[in-house]
């Protein structure tokens, strides 16, 4: 069992601190996936349990010299010891920085230690009141015992007699007798890091010295859990006006490799004009699984793969495009190969690899085989890719097989794949339109459904046309009409009628129209635009005409409505004959003809100038004329 | 001889009892045949008089190479030849070019491995261009890269890095250049100008309708001429036949629309020191 004593974290007690612990636990994943962390107020202590993984780091200390490098690069001052349990660990990383006790050797080293020392002796499990176990070891120090040795020679059940459940356990951990059990630890938080620096840069280079940082934790998580890099956002935040960057670095292939992240977020800041200093930055990594190698002890660690997937990555990212030669089938010799960034399984440059990311992008690809991302492979065996993307996109049967559809589609049927369309989670219930012949058919039920309330109302609002909801050429307003049928329809062309229909709700009286839109139900009202005096068939009919031929498409003139609320409202009676003219004509038929009118007095004046010029030259004439003839 | 039967047979009585005698013949024992030499690595472009008159068997490796030549005139063809024996050993091999990229049809022809050869389209920039090979040399990856040129230039002091850098990676970085003759200065004034970038080269071979001049080729009597009937008999042919236009063994040989019929008999000799033909 390892035990880090982590030093110089954050405040105690603060958010912060925790998500930072439990960030910097991930890290030490890569030695065990058995790791447990804990705080107290002055120090953070992770447990690491290297039983069964400390010969793959040359032992136990290789495992301790490693996680307090670690330690050390993530920017924490570190104690660590070796020992068979927690506890026992724990006090030796406080009293013997550095000591690894051999397997089975914790209970005489204990002995060593002296008394107050013993207060360390946590482990996983923290003392629940360590004022107990101060006044113990102040009882056992006043009585002249100075080492945990001396403790020894009592027994369980004298400890159990004199303190209880807390003597229990102090004399297990006392006798490294206290096993505890460290389970896996299963990391859950996003990799993100944020950094808001003191003072604002604007070079580059010292930007990178803080990224360098970011990139050192966030990877340094990412190894411990085992996982790639597919993806890093790096959001830069500038002092003054909001400004952000968003700098996001994809190479060709996932890696974990953090030079070559480095290098690329290199160039892409190079590229970028800091004038406007940089405050903060986020940095975020979407990983993915890890590519699994089954590599030969003498096969080497760097494959050209690797490097050629650098190189491009490097190079598409500069818009530079690298890539392997594919041969296609095809007539056309120009559209007989083509370059592509990713090389194929079955050439040589995947030969003799075995590498599995492959089955990664296939998955995505392909969501039946979700769930299969990560493959194990055995000691020698290797595996093939999948089948050739090329080869893919060319063969219509290959894509039918895949999508279950014919290779030749026929015309679309309509409604055929209704049942299986997308469909909302929760289905909402639509309300049920209240028709005009449903409400004057079912005169109780519309009376009802007014009375239902202000949701219903706004369910019918929402039933009623829509077009006619969005129709705001008129107002809704008190129209009163009572004119008998026969002679409404003589007077009244058949569009004015639509117009009126459309214009909103018809009622009967102004006292009632009044009292209905103060009660807000002429919503519900039955849509009958005219209710001509004895004649309801007339203004049924009337209604059902507008209704077919739907609203107007443009909103009627201003003049004509006027017109049509004077003749209606203020009943006109009767009508003469120039108003009913006047309303037949449309504007823009009185508008020609008052520009024809108009015309004609230009005309008639101009006429009347030149009539007017022709004479006065005359008389000038004879006048001139008389002069001469008088001289003469 | 060997440097111990040097040193027996030597006659010290007859000799001038000088200091540089005695000098000569210490380093007579410590000098080998050039044929005992390990000579530095080099591509065989499988043009064998190319290939047997240069010091390094072909086109040297960890150094730069120039290949100037109009089109049509095979500059490009030799360096495929050169790329076909790289990719058969199973090496990486990576092509810069210009405006049109390689056929891989008449490639994949050869029998070339083409999972090992990238093609990257160049940039227009010479200094991006620069950027882009200093890249393909730091990857330590390709033993052969090939650069189209065009109508760019490097400048000296670029040249002088790729060069160091070509040397730590041990790949032969060859260019290849349309601009006639670019090196092959005429006057002495400008030679003296660009002397200092032709050094930079350690084999540089001009390409012409008629001729093929090696230029400048380290430990080699320069500048050294290949007639096109050797370069047809031992080149062109040997590679069109590979490809289905004729056998080798049939003997058969055919010369360009521009050059007159070759006699059958008239096959050149493998080339001395002294330059054959013209």
């Amino acid at each position: 069992m390892l035990c880090l004593k982590l030093q110089a974290l954050p405040q105690s007690g603060s958010k912060r601190r925790g998500k930072t612990l439990r960030a910097v636990s991930e890290c030490f994943l890569k030695f065990s996936p058995r790791v447990s962390f804990r705080e107290d107020a002055h120090n953070a202590w992770v447990f690491v349990d290297i039983a069964s993984t400390s010969h793959l780091f040359q032992g136990e200390e290789g495992v301790m010299k490693a996680a307090s490098l670690l330690a050390r690069d993530l920017g924490f001052g570190v104690q660590c010891a070796v020992a068979d349990t927690p506890a026992g660990a724990q006090a030796f990383a406080v009293s013997h920085p550095g000591s690894i006790l051999p397997m089975g050797e914790e209970r005489d080293r204990l002995k060593t230690l002296s008394l107050p020392l013993l207060l360390h002796m946590e482990g996983l499990q923290p003392w629940v009141r360590p004022s107990q176990i101060e006044s113990i070891l102040t009882f056992f120090l006043m009585l002249g015992f100075k080492t945990a040795g001396e403790l020894a020679r009592f027994t369980l059940a004298s400890f159990q007699e004199r303190w209880g459940e807390t003597g229990v356990i102090f004399w297990q951990r006392l006798h490294a007798q206290d096993r505890q059990v460290i389970s896996p630890l299963v990391p859950t938080d996003p990799l993100e890091d944020y950094v808001h620096l003191d003072f604002p840069v604007t070079l580059v280079s010292l930007l990178l010295h803080h990224t360098d940082k970011s990139l050192d934790y966030l990877f340094s998580r990412l190894s411990g859990r085992r996982m790639f890099a597919r993806k890093l956002v790096v959001t830069l935040h500038c002092e003054y006006s909001e400004t952000k960057y968003k700098v996001e670095i994809e190479p060709n292939v996932p890696s974990r490799d953090r030079t070559l992240f480095a290098t690329l977020l290199e160039n892409r800041l190079s590229e970028l004009d800091l004038q406007n200093p940089i405050r903060d930055f986020e940095v975020a990594i979407v990983p993915c699984p890890e590519k699994s190698h089954q590599l030969d002890f003498f096969e080497p660690r760097t494959t050209d793969q690797d490097k050629l997937q650098t190189l491009f990555s490097l190079l598409l990212q500069s818009s530079i495009k690298p890539g392997l030669y594919e041969i296609e089938a095809s007539v056309l010799p120009e559209r007989s190969w083509r370059i592509v960034s990713e090389p194929k399984a079955d050439s040589g440059a995947y030969g003799s690899v075995t590498e599995t990311t492959a089955v990664h992008k296939s998955t995505q690809r392909y969501p039946q085989l979700a769930g299969g991302g990560k493959r194990m492979v055995a000691a020698g065996k290797r595996i093939k890719r999948k089948p050739e993307r090329a080869a893919v996109r060319n063969s219509w049967a290959t894509l039918a097989a895949q999508t279950n559809e014919p290779a030749i589609m026929s015309q679309p049927k309509y409604g055929e794949n209704v049942m299986t369309a997308p469909r909302p989670t929760r289905v909402l219930k639509r309300p049920v339109p209240l028709t005009i012949e449903d409400s004057l058919a079912q005169p109780d039920r519309a009376a009802r459904e007014r009375m239902v309330g202000r949701r219903t109302r706004v369910r019918h609002e929402r039933s009623r046309h829509e077009a006619r909801l969005l129709f705001r050429g008129f107002a809704r307003g008190p129209v009163s009409l009572d004119l008998p049928g026969p002679a409404l329809r003589r007077i009244l062309p058949a569009r004015l009628l639509r117009l009126i229909f459309w214009m909103g709700e018809s009622v009967r009286s102004r006292h009632g129209a009044a009292r209905r839109m103060k009660q807000q139900e002429d919503f519900d009202r039955p849509i009958a635009p005219f209710r001509c005096s004895g004649d309801h068939a007339e203004s049924d009919r009337v209604m059902k005409m507008a209704v077919r031929e739907g609203p107007p498409k443009v909103p009627p003139p201003k003049g004509i409505l006027s017109l049509i609320f004077k003749v209606v409202n203020e009943r006109v009676e009767p009508l003469t004959k120039e108003t009913v003219m006047t309303i037949r004509y449309t504007p823009s038929a009185l508008m020609r003809e008052q520009r024809a009118k108009r015309t004609r007095v230009q005309k008639h004046e101009a006429s009347q100038e030149l009539f007017f010029a022709c004479v006065s030259f005359v008389v000038l004439l004879v006048v001139a004329l008389a002069d001469v003839t008088l001289k003469f | 001889m060997s440097p111990d039967e040097v040193m027996q047979n030597a006659n010290f009585e007859n000799l001038e009892s000088t200091g540089l005698q005695k000098l000569k013949l210490a380093l007579a024992t410590h000098l080998r045949e050039e044929g005992n030499l390990k000579r530095p690595d080099g591509i065989e472009t499988g043009f064998q008089e190319l290939d047997r008159f240069l010091f390094w068997h072909g086109i040297p490796k960890g150094a730069l190479t120039s290949f100037n030549g109009a089109l049509g005139t095979g500059a490009t063809s030799l360096w495929i030849e050169a790329a076909a024996k790289t990719l058969a050993a199973g090496k990486w091999v990576v092509w810069i070019n210009r405006d049109v990229p390689l056929s891989p049809l008449p490639l994949q022809h050869k029998g070339m491995n083409l999972g090992h050869f990238v093609s990257i389209e160049a940039p227009e920039d010479s200094e991006k261009l620069f950027w882009l090979l200093q890249e393909l040399m730091s990857a330590q990856l390709f033993d052969l890269v090939g650069c189209d040129l065009g109508q760019l230039n490097l400048k000296e002091h670029q040249l002088r890095k790729l060069q160091a850098q070509a040397r730590t990676s041990n790949a032969a970085l060859v260019f290849l250049s349309q601009q006639d003759a670019r090196l092959r200065l005429p006057s002495r004034r400008v030679y003296r100008l660009r002397g200092s970038i032709a050094s930079l080269f350690s084999l540089i071979v001009n390409f012409e309708r008629k001729r093929i001049v090696i230029e400048r080729a380290l430990h080699r009597q320069t500048p050294h001429t290949f007639t096109r009937s050797v370069t047809y008999a031992r080149f062109t042919h040997a590679t069109s036949d590979r490809i289905g236009f004729g056998s080798p063994d049939t003997g058969q040989l055919r010369e360009p629309s521009d050059h007159s019929q070759p006699e059958p008999g008239a096959l050149p000799q493998a080339p001395g020191p002294s330059a054959v033909g013209l």
